[in-house]
């Protein structure tokens, strides 16, 4: 079995699995990890705020049937999964029914790269790097931006986020590395960054040959 | 090892999960081969950039009393 990669608490909630832990205990250890999984995933603050509201409605409702055939850490993040999945699918069916209603939007719709990407002013509030570069994530395919969120910023291990996503090891392997390469190329074509002489990381949108010319 | 095989397994040896012989034989590549220590450099600032760009944040502060109020209602 995975052990939750947490605290001493973590393991009391596990030891708890007999009885069923308690939910108050479960919402303060992942409350935050959650959030953060689900702003990762939306990059919207609000949408993240519901979706995790709906996630610990769901472990409420599902902890007493908890049995720790999973860690407590696969299964809430895979709870959490289910409900970002649902989140999107129910946004790309609105989409879908908007933009048959409104055929003369089919032309500005066509450069969308992601269609559950959010609004550039959403990407921008979430820190004070360039919003440009911040939408660059959204340019991956949507089962590689997850194995990346999980491993590189949640920090789960592959054999976890495999437990999570219900899939083999190797499939996990694959997309991370996929996803880094993608997300290097992504930053290879869109920016100049490193760290300057304070080694302080830096970035910077890469001008275009007619912004040189022009400049 | 050669830097085909290095670069095949390089993303685990970042994750620090090689065995320790694969382990070893990266190491012992990466010591010598300029062409792959800058690829795990990128690796490197990729994985910098991202952590940068998506910091972690604190929940919101009511949202113990938002879920409780949710279950209490349904």
């Amino acid at each position: 079995m995975c052990q939750p990669s947490g605290t001493t608490e973590l393991a009391e909630i596990g030891n708890q699995a007999v009885r069923g832990p308690d939910f108050s205990n479960v919402f303060d250890e992942f409350q935050r990890p959650i959030y953060n999984y689900l702003l990762r995933l939306t990059q919207n603050h609000a949408q993240a705020e519901d979706l995790t509201q709906e996630t610990f409605i769901r472990v409420h409702r599902s902890l007493p049937t908890f049995r720790g055939d999973a860690s407590l850490t696969t299964w809430i993040y895979r709870i959490a999964t289910n409900v970002s999945l649902d989140h999107f699918r129910r946004r790309a069916t609105r989409q879908a029914k908007a933009a048959l209603s409104l055929e003369e939007t089919q032309s500005e719709r066509e450069w969308v790269v992601d269609e559950n990407a959010p609004a550039p002013e959403q990407v921008a509030s979430q820190s004070e790097m360039s919003d440009c570069v911040q939408r660059f994530i959204w340019r991956l395919p949507p089962s590689y931006r997850t194995v990346m969120v999980l491993h590189d910023l949640q920090g789960l291990k592959n054999r976890e986020i495999a437990d999570v996503l219900d899939c083999s090891l190797h499939t996990v392997k694959i997309r991370l590395h996929r996803a880094r390469k993608k997300l290097r190329a992504i930053l290879d074509a869109g920016c100049d960054f490193a760290h300057d002489e304070r080694n302080v990381f830096v970035c910077e949108p890469k001008q275009t040959e007619t912004e040189e010319a022009g400049g | 090892m050669n830097c085909t095989e290095t670069r095949e397994i390089i993303h685990s040896y970042l994750n620090d999960e090689l065995e320790e012989q694969l382990l070893a034989g990266v190491v012992s590549h990466l010591a010598g081969c300029s062409g792959c220590r800058r690829e795990l450099g990128n690796l490197h600032t990729s994985l910098d950039w991202l952590r940068k760009t998506y910091p972690e944040q604190a929940p919101p502060g009511d949202l113990w009393e938002k879920i409780q109020g949710a279950i209490e209602t349904r």
